[in-house]
């Protein structure tokens, strides 16, 4: 009888512990962001700008923007050029190879994380270098930023003796 | 000569084999962190968007970013930029978790110069959480924040006004 009731507690905390697992594993995690409530984020009061308390000037010369539309295919299919809208407060109106050499990083999107080196530019249109491959899987709307950073990763941020005649774009 | 071009070899596809295993995550939680750190310093964005989960979510002072493109797109740069020009030494660090999700909190002494001059010098605190996926850690949360008395003043106000619950 004494066996039968240690076993009927034992039951009870074993359905106890696994009532307290299931619940925790309900519990919005940070990990899902396709499931994060934004709009309760922004409603709880969360303040979406600003940073810390370090003011700092930049680095490196940057461009962000998102792809307005994709370039025309080239005679094997490939697309290496975009048409971008800038976005955010690095950028500035783009002159001819204003961004020749600088390291294209994509930050949304299927080509997340991808780099690609700004071989041209015109006034409207990027076009990237064929060695790290073609822009496949870039789509409409995808954000990315080019930095004054070369292909060895090497800042190219100002001209050599130091000082600038006048200012950069992108800074 | 054989053996110096196969030693040389080996020694090029294992530096090869080891930064690329670098840019995608850590096996350990707090490498992947201290890669985070270095890939900041060395301006690689790319390397740093590796070693992020793609659900982060950065609380940082107040603030927040709730998707990694959010972080990626605003903040990122900026946390480039302070990287470079100041050097966070680890006074403490403690790990934990299990499984596939591990923490790792860490303190640092950052000190640098700011853009006018004055010193940065500063404790900042770090919880870091990390998930493993395909046998690498990436980070999924970060939260930042620091025992500078100047910026505590200056953001509680403008935060205050903010935090109140949503009217029902």
């Amino acid at each position: 009888m004494k066996a039968k009731r240690l076993g009927l507690l034992a039951s009870a905390a074993f359905v106890l512990t696994l009532g307290c697992a299931i619940a925790s594993s309900q519990v919005l995690f940070l990990s899902d962001a396709a499931r994060f409530d934004r709009g309760g984020l922004a409603r709880s009061g969360f303040i979406q700008v600003g940073h810390d308390n370090i003011v700092v000037d930049p680095t490196v010369r940057r461009y962000t923007g998102m792809v307005a539309a994709l370039g025309s295919p080239n005679a094997q299919g490939k697309v290496y050029s975009f048409v971008p809208s800038p976005v955010g407060p690095r950028n500035f109106p783009l002159s001819t190879n204003d961004l020749r050499g600088w390291r294209l990083t994509v930050l949304s999107g299927k080509r997340f994380g991808q780099v690609f080196t700004v071989s041209t530019n015109t006034e409207s249109e990027i076009t990237v270098t064929a060695e790290k491959g073609a822009l496949d899987g870039l789509g409409e709307r995808d954000v990315f930023i080019i930095e004054s950073v070369d292909a060895d990763g090497v800042s190219m941020f100002g001209p050599a003796g130091g000082t600038s005649a006048a200012p950069s774009p992108g800074v | 000569m054989a053996r110096w071009s196969s030693t040389a070899a080996i020694t090029f596809g294992m530096l090869a084999f080891a930064s690329a295993s670098w840019s995608q995550g850590a096996r350990i939680p707090a490498d992947a962190v201290d890669a985070f750190h270095a890939a900041l310093k060395k301006k690689d964005t790319a390397a740093a968007l590796s070693l992020l989960d793609r659900g982060l979510v950065v609380f940082e002072f107040g603030v927040v970013d709730p998707t990694v493109e959010a972080y990626a797109f605003r903040h990122l740069p900026f946390d480039i930029d302070v990287a470079a020009v100041s050097t966070w030494s680890i006074e403490s660090r403690r790990v934990g978790g299990e499984g596939d999700e591990r923490w790792v909190l860490t303190t640092y002494h950052v000190t640098g110069r700011q853009a006018d001059g004055s010193p940065i010098d500063q404790i900042t605190l770090e919880t870091m959480i990390l998930r493993r996926t395909s046998g690498l850690f990436r980070i999924v949360h970060m939260h930042w924040s620091t025992n500078d008395p100047k910026f505590q003043a200056l953001s509680q106000p403008s935060a205050r006004p903010q935090a109140a619950p949503p009217s029902k």
